[in-house]
């Protein structure tokens, strides 16, 4: 689970983040201290892009509660391409009104649910290459059995 | 059926969200999968920050079980006790300036699956979380 590393990008009086396939534990404080770098600068709007973003946790989300709290000059938040379970799961919290959601072409390419269990297939994947460079920096204990009765 | 037990739990949050995610149970789900994804990681860091005031015997005991219908998640751990049936829900009638940053997580998890129950019993935390799998 080595999130991927998520850039800020300044355009004049706008940040633009793309945060690749995850927002999570692996990878959300590390992208919060590099906005809090902005936060007291003339930042106008926030671009959140979220064109392959297939998890998103609470950690991820206190990220653009930070955003939208800390930033001086109030910006707004703008979010890219959400995929619809990324949306229920702000939905779930009561923030969706905190962006503005759009879409550009990307968003239209490929079949969505099949796009949606192709990126998800491709996290499971990199989950297993994550586990096998690391498990050995846990001692644990596996035993393995039939399904359940 | 799988049983993993992790001692020393301190520092190992990604590690043992990894191994956990590995587990036969977990990697065979189609649909469900991104929400297990989502729920161990949120369990998995409550317990680690917040479980134990004195790290020294610190560990996390997890058992994944899986049936045609239903797979299920039981965490335990000899922490304070903690039900986190009673944490109050964010409070979503607040401005979002006056949002609590924090205190998402467990909501998450509730909303999430189908069923979550929680017990203290021989001084351990056990919460146990099922979701249905859809055919």
């Amino acid at each position: 689970m080595i999130g991927n590393e998520i850039f800020v990008e300044q355009t004049g009086s706008t940040l633009h983040v793309d945060l690749g396939f995850q927002l999570s534990v692996a990878n959300a404080p590390d992208l919060q201290e590099k906005l809090n770098a902005y936060k007291d600068q003339d930042i106008k709007e926030i671009v959140f892009d979220a064109t392959d973003l297939v998890h998103l946790s609470s950690i991820g989300i206190r990220v653009f509660v930070f955003a939208f709290q800390k930033f001086k000059h109030e910006p707004k938040i703008v979010f890219v391409n959400c995929a619809k379970a990324i949306y229920d799961t702000l939905d779930i919290v009561g923030i969706t009104h905190m962006f503005t959601f759009v879409e550009d072409e990307r968003s239209q390419a490929g079949p969505p649910e099949n796009e949606w269990q192709e990126k998800l297939e491709e996290l499971k994947n990199k989950d297993l290459e994550d586990f096998k460079a690391h498990n050995d920096v846990v001692v644990y204990q596996m035993k393995m059995g039939g399904t359940e009765e | 059926m799988t049983q993993l037990h992790f001692p020393h739990i301190q520092g190992k949050t990604i590690e043992i969200i990894e191994t956990i995610l590995q587990t036969d149970e977990i990697v065979s789900l189609a649909e469900e999968w991104a929400v297990i994804r989502l729920v161990v990681e949120e369990l998995v860091i409550n317990i680690v920050d917040y479980a134990y005031h004195d790290d020294a015997n610190d560990y996390l005991d997890v058992e994944t079980s899986l049936t045609e219908n239903r797979i299920t998640l039981r965490f335990r751990d000899g922490g304070v006790p903690f039900n986190p049936l009673e944490q109050a829900p964010p409070d979503m009638s607040l401005p979002m300036r006056q949002r609590q940053i924090g205190g998402l997580g467990i909501f998450m998890v509730s909303k999430k699956m189908d069923t979550m129950t929680y017990e203290y019993t021989n001084n351990e935390n056990v919460l146990t979380i099922t979701k249905d799998i859809k055919h």
